[in-house]
């Protein structure tokens, strides 16, 4: 009798593993799901008990389970079957990764038990000292914008209210990035934990996590976990005893990039068009309801039990501070071993593209890296031993945002990703104030019209502007944020627009 | 642990025949969209529910979201309006998602979108001639190293190649 473990991500989803569960079927194998290591080029990978440890296998197909069970049976050695992976820690994709938030992702079953030993820990300290010991691991926000967490946490905390909210932001809409997908498919757990103890520490009793709606694999894990957790009372009233209690809900998105933006989420949250609203006031002080409101995204929040685990000051060694930790990294697009790494920040742009990444996967030679997402900038060669900290991205006009990367071959047209950066300002933008929602549209244009235009420089010249404009007048990120991949593209591969 | 059980082969996309749900009193609707009335957001987990109900939010529906949630017809049709997901016309009853993101355009989305367009005869977003499938593009499925990445009737496909979405049109 054997014992299978199979990767449930939605990678595996995608690329045939009901076809492998059909072929299971018809073996003396017993399964157990788990979630992706995150090595996206041998999904569907499965793991198998073996006298030294877990092996793993992938790509796995139906004719694969077959050959394997045949050799199980046959008592026969599988080590040169070619899907043959051995010990996933020792894969050289994942060897040197420090996973921390991804700690027990890929190995640990969706179906164990959650004990949730951290946050019982926890919940025998004083608020203000968690607090106090998330500042000196200086975790920032994993969403975008780097903002150190503390703050946030103190002053939800120390805002006088007679309710305070923890959302999550599980809206992931950056293209490149799938961290919050794999984390919620794979240990939906850490964010439930992590999600509790930022309730301890701040004062609130009630969460909530704003997932996107084409996600509908994390929705049912979520789902489950979050009903295990009531029935072990791991959530609801007086958690291990104690005085805290809180209550966890999932809310489901509808379709809007925009609502990955905090404000334009509550809105969403409280039933409303999803709109930006004006800053301030700071949805720390006044945010879902008017109350103050810790909103993080899944990464931050599912970091907490790790870092608490470790301690803030061992947490706080890791990285180049003022980028402290550890961050998941995605890379993506046209490259030949695509995944999620995660590593302590200060690595640079290279060695994920080139040594993780393994180059492009069309084989043609590399020409451009997005990171950061949609709003993100566009790299060149030149620019690849940049070293990824908040900091250092900065000085090259660019951002880690989610931690996406997205890697493009020779046959990229710069304009054209330009022109895309403008119209999808235009598709998203919610509408609320002109320099995004016209801005768009005229930059759309501008862009498009490049090839034909009697005056190349000039019409340059006017998008230079109209990202001026963009950048300085809109209300929120989306809109002066959109100049970053437009400019990135036209300094760094001037040709293409010529 | 459990035992894998013998499934339909889901690589044949299941092919859905048009909605043929008898329609429902207004007393059936409201009894619908009741237990929404008590969640945070509600009007979004009842418009969800209209939704997968009826493939569409039709006028008659928006007067009782109004009704019930205590709103203008014009501030729930703002709202409904906002969302991608949200349609208030009727849907067929497939769908063919293409993503069109960044890391897809890497992988040659673009060429994807022209070959499906050019068997369509027309422009994404659009139906299918028989009516049967809703084609239209989605912003990033979560699957960006092997893109493209398209969704058919709500299950993912990576590495997608023109003829195998084709065959599914
Ligand atoms: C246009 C726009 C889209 C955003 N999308 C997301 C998103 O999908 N997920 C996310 O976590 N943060 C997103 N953010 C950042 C959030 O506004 C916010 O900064 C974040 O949720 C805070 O969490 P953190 O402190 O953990 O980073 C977006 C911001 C902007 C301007
Ligand atoms: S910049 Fe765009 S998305 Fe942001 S508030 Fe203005 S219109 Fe809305
Ligand atoms: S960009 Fe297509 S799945 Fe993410």
């Amino acid at each position: 009798m054997t014992t299978a473990y199979i990767s449930n991500d939605s990678f595996a989803h995608a690329l045939g593993r009901s076809a492998v569960m059909e072929a299971l079927a018809t073996q003396d194998i017993d399964c157990v799901d788990v979630g992706s290591y995150g090595l996206a080029w041998l999904e569907p990978l499965i793991e198998i008990d073996s006298p030294s440890g877990r092996v793993a296998f992938g790509p796995v197909s139906a004719d694969v389970v077959s050959d394997l069970a045949a050799l199980i049976n046959a008592g026969a050695n599988y080590d040169h079957h070619s899907s043959f992976l051995g010990d996933i820690h020792e894969h050289p994709f994942i060897k040197k990764q420090q996973r921390l938030v991804f700690r027990n992702v890929g190995y640990a079953a969706l179906t164990d038990t959650p004990t949730y030993t951290t946050l019982k820990t926890v919940l025998e300290r004083d608020p203000h000292d968690l607090i106090n010991e998330l500042e000196v691991s200086g975790l920032r926000g994993r969403g975008g914008a780097g903002f150190p967490a503390h703050i946030k946490w103190r002053t939800v905390a120390d805002t006088p209210a007679d309710q305070r909210y923890i959302v999550c932001n599980a809206d992931e809409g950056d293209s490149g990035t799938f961290s919050d997908r794999m984390l919620m498919e794979g240990d939906p757990d850490a964010l439930i934990e992590g999600m509790a103890i930022a309730g301890y520490a701040c004062g609130a009793s009630h969460g909530y996590i704003y997932l996107r709606s084409e996600y509908p694999y994390a929705l049912h894990e979520l789902k489950r976990s979050i009903s295990r957790a009531y029935d072990h009372k791991l959530l609801g009233n007086n958690i291990f005893d104690s005085e805290f209690s809180f209550d966890l809900q999932v809310f489901v998105g509808a379709g809007a990039y925009i609502c990955g933006e905090e404000t334009s989420l509550l809105e969403s949250l409280e039933g409303k068009r999803g709109q930006i609203r004006a800053k301030p006031p700071l949805p720390a002080i006044a945010g879902l309801f008017n109350k103050p409101t810790l909103v993080h995204n899944v990464i931050t929040l599912a970091s907490v039990p790790s870092l608490f685990d470790l301690g803030g000051e061992q947490y706080g060694e890791l990285g180049v501070a003022p980028s402290c930790g550890t961050i998941p990294f995605q890379i993506a697009g046209n490259v030949k071993y695509g995944g999620l790494i995660e590593l302590e920040f200060g690595h640079t742009v290279r060695e994920l593209v080139e040594d993780y990444g393994g180059g492009t996967r069309s084989g043609r030679p590399f020409r451009s890296v997005q990171i950061g997402g949609p709003l993100g900038a566009y790299l060149s060669e030149a620019e690849l031993d940049t070293p990824l900290t908040y900091e250092a991205m900065q000085t090259i006009g660019a951002g880690i945002g989610h931690g996406g990367l997205v890697v493009f071959d020779d046959t990229v047209d710069l304009r054209e990703q330009a022109e895309y950066a403008f119209e999808f300002c235009e598709i998203e933008s919610c509408g609320k104030c002109t320099p995004c929602r016209i801005g768009s549209v005229r930059g759309k244009e501008l862009v498009q019209g490049l090839p034909q235009t009697s005056n190349v420089e000039a019409d340059i010249q006017l998008i230079h502007e109209l990202c001026d404009v963009m950048e300085n007048a809109s209300l929120c990120q989306m809109g002066g944020m959109t100049p970053i991949p437009v400019r990135s593209a036209l300094e760094r591969f001037p040709e293409d627009f010529r | 642990m459990y035992r894998a059980k013998r499934t339909r082969n889901i690589r044949q996309y299941n092919r859905r025949i048009p909605n043929t749900l008898p329609s429902m009193s207004e007393a059936e609707v409201r009894e619908l969209l009741q237990p929404c009335t008590n969640l945070v957001g509600g009007i979004i987990h009842a418009c969800r529910r209209l939704m997968s109900q009826f493939g569409y939010i039709s006028a008659d529906h928006r007067i009782i979201l109004a009704d019930i949630f205590n709103l203008s017809v014009a501030e729930v049709s703002g709202i409904i309006s906002f969302y991608h997901d949200f349609k208030t016309t009727p849907q067929p009853p497939n769908t063919l998602r293409i993503c069109t993101a960044e890391a897809c355009q890497a992988n040659r989305s673009r060429d994807l979108v022209k070959a499906i367009e050019a068997h369509l005869g027309s422009t994404i977003p659009c139906q299918t001639v028989d009516g049967m499938t809703a084609v239209s593009f989605v912003y990033c499925l979560g699957l960006c190293p092997n893109g493209p990445a398209v969704e058919i009737n709500g299950q993912l496909v990576s590495n997608a190649s023109a003829d195998q979405v084709i065959a599914n049109l």
